[in-house]
């Protein structure tokens, strides 16, 4: 019997056709990409271990650590907070099952710091930009997207529509923003941002 | 209604679920029947300040104790509940 | 007494055309905010009229000359147009057709667009001949309160012939045909200030707390800001008001952090400094354009709010005060200074202070003829009886309108003098001004009340809610000069308390007379019928009646005589009515009453509050990594939740979905079946207290159980009575991973959460939803070794002796990491593979293609329902929150030994009585009537009543195994029972048949296939 290979399918293949969206003329007011190649880890600080998971990530990956609805980037390296004493790690460096080394290597080098579960192709994850992005966003989630509130660094859970999403803006000389929801979810957030974009334009890029 | 969640910021109730009273204690394991069913079943219908147990379901997903006016609606004060109160 | 009847011809030389030209006869020659160069055709019922663009439906009905543009909603009498705003309770039109038909629309609203088609409403066969008004002469039969004394016998004529009558005569429109081919959209705004109107007040306050640097939202429900001053011959700041608004306007354009939404009515204020608001995105244009919604409900959240909504001019109450041509003269001014039409040739102004005046000059500089100025005051100013001298105006000092004539639209006017004398004008406008009420609704949102004011004869804001401050005529102050004032101070005042300090605008020079007023709200005793509520055809008697007949509390009075309960909410006849109430108790008005404000300040589509959350994208939907394979094979999905789950896997050449079931359910106990079980939830618990958090959650000890080991757990709610069930695998010494069912995942992971943020904080232990990171994928029925060893990477032993029912290891699939879990739902030898979700597809594949010689089939809901029942596994029928352990045949996996949730309740007495239901397994006594869910059982011959039953069918399914339909049901002292018969009674789907009781467990119940 002749081996099936296993390619991966990320959550929104399929779901974003590339092309442009919505109003036709002008520039694209949003540009959509989904991160759909990223190993993702959730951290869970152990009680007590603040700073040693700190130290540790920080020595590991160079990446800091978040204290309260923030981001910090390193790299290829991302860390998101998810709520309190937790972080979504996203890795965009690595391919196809090597991604599960990520949760592995962020085990091993912090210890008993934090407890590390692989979520790798657990979030359909989507990257915003463009200028009419915080008014396409202001569509979907409730919360204030003010440069005052919401400048590069942060990050907020958050509902989108009925969905639960986490939002972040990398402290990141690109500005973009990023989505993310659980991965069963994708496809009605894929639609929801298309529908919230077409008034801009939206140009959907494959995933990167 | 608005809650101020102590991690995410001030959020609209619908990212909020409300469970009920927060000042019932669970009784020791051992505790007499009544103990019990006073804390799974009796409530006071409060007219004014009370202090409810909200979680924050569609955010970090905190348990919270929210301390608001059942007649003005305002809110008064929020904390998390793994949190004692100073 | 009679007055001239006949046509009334406009004052030519003012007038844009002669008599021979047929459009817009009405049109003034000058002024006005219109734009004369393009103009726009619409339709009225039919017939073709010209108007231009700043026009509104009504503005160009008038100009062209209609004044007949509705039937009142009970007597069906002939009505024009009252005002020219929000407020508006005659002149509701039916706008576009088809799907986009919409009633009840206000003609004083409706920006006028090219092709604009509006019909008139309640009328037949038409608006000038109405066969309805014939309820004119049995008005009397119609009073208040009819709906509770005329119709009341017999009860069996309600439906049949009461109702549908009263629906004919009295509608208010009609619903589109079709479902509605718009979008619609959500949005969410966050500011400092948020300045509802924008007028004199509004403009200013937007202007103060803009230039401190705050972050300002204004709000204008009409196309342009400005509000009053568009409609005044008025001078701010030594330019024309309108002028100077649009000065205004145009600096908040050039502030970065100020924004204005025109078009966008805030319409609720709710807690927290929350503000709803409708945008009309598109209202204004034949459809909306492409990727444009037809209307957005913003939410709004603001620091601080300034309410400068103005004011509504109210009518007064006297005989034939509904008449086409009676007219508020507020409205009056609107028409001829904005719109630039003359709503009448000959006009009487009725007026209870300075206000009206402002009418009489406006209309006169227009070329109006005034005929009379009826002023309810003792006396008037020296300069007012000038004018009207200058006018040639009859002038009648302390008087009164005591009645109007005309078929169709107003002929005459009765006026009484101060002596009572009364005397017929001539006249086609009746400009009335009995005062202003202030628009104050949004700070009533909240509960607040409104407080009465004997200098302005209104009720004025109360108690403000949090946050909010109130200016100009929002406020009971109706100078220009005070909006403008008040207006810079609310704006400094709010941008203050949001930390940005300045101090305001110059206060621009305004008018600044105090105008004076009478109460004027009710003309008793005169001619004919005295409409307090137009839209809801509620007149004076009707007030008086409601009084008599005990109904004297406002709320009362409102639901008896439905006063105020139109689709305008008694913008214009609240306040009016309680005036009418409080002169028959002599209480005055504040100890009869107030009004009270709930939103919607004016009716909101219910598609703008669906947004775009309706038919397939109600709610979002979860999809999991095998969706797109199990479409592609066949399978139909069924909802579970927001879930997506393939039910059967329907093959060519099967009827129905019966026999794809059979065939699945019978491969999994001949060969080898998978089915996606991905949507089961899925927690990971990890740290030092993981074991401690689980033992008090479960009512078994998960504690105990070793690394490397699954055991399937019950979990309790606090009163004992079962929440969820399900497994728990211990992956390591502080890692555990958690299964529930699909429909309570969300619940279990807050309660666990629960039970650790609240009652155990102590524990250092970690809750994680993995339900996403996993494509879940059962593997079950004989062959299943077989199949798994076909799929995974060699070489973990799966041997029974290695991996035994209830055992979990990590395996790789292809390089990929997974786990299998030896777990069985339906009594086979089975097995669990998790794969991550990005490969869940890629796995199924090579299942289906390494299992073909195996004969794998998958299977879907339907036949894992099956396969449960057959084994007797309780699921949602079962746990349906009535049940203990015990009922469901669980009572074992409680421990005793360690607190946990529900333990301590669950040995209250009545949850422990031997007599309780329990899960029993039922056979039809025939071996072939299929038994329904639902079903009721009773002893046979006992009697039908409640007291006697003994418990319900929770569960029921053919059995392609059995061969014959079973179910599962809870049944009072069950265990006793097996081998007895029972009835199974189903009296809403006419079931009735009987049953032999058995066990639960229909297929193997050693158990020995499952550990095998």
């Amino acid at each position: 019997m002749a081996d099936l290979t296993m390619l991966p399918r990320s959550p929104l293949a399929g779901h974003l056709p590339p092309g442009r969206h919505g109003r036709a003329d002008g520039a694209p007011g949003v540009a959509v990409t989904e991160r759909g190649d990223l190993a993702a880890a959730s951290l869970a600080l152990r009680a007590g271990q603040d700073a040693a998971l700190a130290i540790a990530l920080l020595d590991g990956f160079g990446l800091a650590l978040p204290q309260r609805a923030g981001c910090t980037a390193a790299g290829a390296l991302e860390l998101v907070w998810t709520g309190p004493g937790q972080w979504l790690a996203l890795d965009a460096g690595r391919e196809d099952v090597a991604r599960f080394g990520f949760a592995r290597a962020l085990a091993a080098q912090l210890g008993g710091a934090a407890s590390v579960t692989d979520l790798t192709g657990a979030r359909a994850v989507l990257r915003l930009s463009g200028p009419a992005v915080r008014e396409m966003l202001a569509k979907l989630v409730p919360i204030d997207l003010d440069e005052s509130v919401f400048p590069p660094g942060a990050a907020a859970l958050t509902l989108a529509g009925h969905m639960g999403v986490t939002l972040w803006r990398p402290p990141t000389a690109e500005d973009a923003w990023h989505i993310a929801c659980y991965r069963s979810f994708g496809e009605s957030l894929a639609h929801d941002v298309l529908e919230a974009a077409a008034e801009f334009g939206c140009e959907v890029s494959a995933t990167t | 209604m608005r809650i101020t969640c102590p991690h995410c910021g001030e959020r609209g109730n619908d990212e909020f679920t409300v469970l009920g009273a927060a000042d019932p204690v669970r009784p020791a394991p051992d505790a007499p029947l009544e103990a019990w069913v006073a804390y799974v079943h009796e409530r006071e219908n409060a007219r004014g300040v009370h202090r409810e147990l909200w979680h924050h379901q569609h955010g970090c997903r905190t348990w919270l104790v929210v301390e608001r006016d059942t007649w003005t609606h305002a809110v008064i004060g929020v904390r998390a509940a793994r949190e004692t109160p100073a | 007494m009679n007055a001239p009847q006949g046509p009334v011809t406009p004052a030519r030389e003012n007038l844009a055309s002669g008599a021979a030209a047929p459009t817009q006869p009405w049109r003034l020659k000058t002024g006005g905010q219109i734009d004369r160069t393009r103009t726009l055709s619409f339709s009225f019922d039919g017939k073709r009229f010209a108007g231009n663009p700043g026009d509104t439906l009504a503005s160009a009905l008038l100009a062209n000359g209609v004044r007949l543009v509705a039937r009142s909603f009970k007597y069906h009498r002939p009505r024009g147009i009252l005002s020219a705003g929000a407020e508006e309770p005659n002149a509701l039109v039916e706008l576009h057709s088809g799907a986009r038909r919409e009633p009840n629309t206000r003609a004083t609203q409706i920006e006028l667009f090219e092709g604009l088609e509006a019909r008139s409403q309640n009328r037949w066969p038409s608006l000038a001949l109405d066969l309805g008004a014939v309820n004119g002469f049995f008005a009397p039969l119609i009073a208040a309160g009819f709906y509770y004394k005329t119709f009341m016998w017999p009860a069996s004529f309600w439906e049949k012939l009461y109702e549908p009558l009263i629906r004919r005569a009295a509608g208010l429109g009609r619903a589109p045909d079709g479902p509605d081919p718009d979008r619609y959209e959500r949005a969410h705004l966050h500011c400092d200030v948020l300045v509802v109107g924008g007028g004199a007040a509004g403009l200013m306050a937007a202007l103060a707390a803009g230039r401190a640097g705050a972050r300002v939202l204004l709000l204008e429900e009409d196309v342009a800001v400005g509000g009053r001053l568009l409609s005044e011959v008025e001078e701010v700041d030594g330019r024309p008001g309108a002028e100077w608004a649009r000065q205004v306007e145009s600096e908040l354009a050039t502030l970065p952090r100020v924004r204005i939404l025109r078009r966008t009515t805030a319409f609720a204020l709710l807690d927290g400094g929350v503000v709803t608001a409708l945008e009309r995105v598109a209202d204004h244009l034949p459809q909306p354009p492409a990727h444009l919604p037809r209307q957005r409900y913003w939410k709004i959240v603001a620091r601080r709010v300034v309410l400068a909504a103005g004011a509504i001019e109210r009518p007064v109450v006297f005989g034939g005060n509904d008449r086409p041509g009676v007219m508020l003269a507020g409205a009056v001014r609107s028409y001829v200074n904005r719109f630039a039409v003359l709503p009448g040739a000959r006009a009487v102004v009725f007026t209870a202070g300075d206000d009206g005046w402002r009418s009489v000059a406006d209309l006169a500089r227009a070329g109006a003829r005034i005929e009379a100025v009826v002023d309810a005051r003792r006396e008037v100013p020296a300069a007012q009886a000038q004018l009207a001298s200058q006018l040639d105006a009859r002038l009648v000092v302390g008087g009164r309108v005591v009645g109007t004539q005309g078929g169709r639209h107003l002929v005459s006017v009765q006026i009484a003098n101060a002596q009572g004398g009364e005397e017929g004008v001539g006249a086609d406008l009746l400009a009335m001004a009995g005062g202003w009420n202030p628009s104050l609704h949004l700070s009533c949102h909240l509960g607040g009340r409104p407080r009465w004011d004997e200098a302005i004869h209104a009720f004025v804001p109360g108690d403000l809610p949090a946050g909010m401050g109130v200016a100009g005529a929002a406020r009971g102050r109706f100078s220009t000069h005070t909006a403008l004032a008040e207006g810079a101070r609310e704006g400094v005042a709010a941008a203050r308390d949001c930390g940005f300090a300045s101090n305001g605008p110059a206060i621009p020079r305004a008018e600044d007379a105090p105008g004076d007023l009478a109460p004027l709200f009710h003309v008793p005793r005169g001619h004919g019928k005295a409409f307090v509520d137009f839209q809801h055809d509620v007149t004076d008697k009707d007030v008086a009646l409601a009084h008599r007949e005990g109904f004297r509390s406002v709320e009362h009075l409102k639901r008896y005589t439905t006063l105020g309960m139109a689709t305008d909410q008694g913008k214009t006849a609240n306040v009016t009515g309680l005036a009418v109430m409080a002169n028959i108790t002599g209480l005055g008005i504040p100890g009869t009453g107030t009004t009270t404000h709930r939103p919607p300040w004016t009716p909101v589509a219910i598609g703008a509050i669906a947004g775009p959350h309706r038919g397939r994208h109600f709610r979002p939907a979860r999809r999991t990594p095998l969706h797109r394979w199990a479409a592609a094979n066949g399978a139909s999905f069924v909802e579970v939740g927001p879930w997506y789950r393939a039910e059967w896997y329907a093959r060519p050449g099967e009827a129905g979905w019966r026999d794809s079931v059979d065939r699945e359910a019978l491969a999994v106990r001949a060969g080898v079946g998978v089915c996606d079980v991905s949507t089961l939830g899925k927690i990971e618990v990890v740290g030092p207290g993981a074991a401690a958090l689980l033992d008090l959650v479960y009512g078994n000890m998960i504690s105990t159980l070793a690394v490397g080991r699954v055991r399937y757990g019950v979990m309790l709610r606090e009163d004992g009575f079962v929440m969820d069930d399900g497994t728990v695998a211990r992956l390591a010494p502080d890692r555990f991973f958690v299964t529930t069912t699909t429909a309570n995942a969300g619940k279990v992971m807050q309660h666990m959460e629960f039970c650790h943020q609240v009652l155990r904080p102590d524990l250092d232990v970690s809750l994680l939803s993995v339900t996403d990171a996993w494509a879940q994928v059962s593997i079950a029925g004989p062959r299943a070794r077989d199949l798994v060893a076909a799929v995974i990477d060699p070489a973990p032993d799966i041997s029974n002796g290695a991996l035994p029912h209830m055992a979990c290891i990590e395996v790789s699939v292809a390089g990929v990491p997974c786990r299998l879990y030896r777990l069985s739902f339906s009594g086979e030898l089975a097995y669990e593979l998790g794969v991550p979700g990005d490969y869940g597809e890629a796995a199924m594949q090579r299942i289906m293609a390494r299992g073909a010689p195996l004969g794998v089939t998958p299977y879907g809901t339907e036949a894992l329902g099956v396969l449960r029942i057959e084994k007797g596994h309780p699921a949602g029928g079962e746990l349906n929150g009535q049940t203990t352990a015990r009922d469901i045949g669980l009572g074992k996996m409680v421990s005793t030994k360690k607190d946990c949730i529900g333990r301590r309740l669950a040995e209250r007495p009545a949850l422990v009585d031997p007599a309780r239901h329990v899960l029993v397994g039922l056979k039809p006594a025939d071996g072939r009537s299929p038994i329904r869910a639902g079903a009721h059982l009773y002893e046979i011959g006992a009697q039908v009543v409640t007291s006697n039953g003994q418990g319900y069918v929770t569960s029921a399914c053919h059995s392609p195994t059995l061969g014959m339909p079973i179910a599962l049901a809870l049944l009072d002292r069950g265990a006793e029972r097996v081998g007895q018969r029972i009835r199974v009674l189903d009296p809403l789907r006419n079931g009735d048949m009987d049953a032999e009781v058995c066990s639960p467990v229909f297929v193997d119940p050693e158990g020995g296939r499952t550990r095998g």
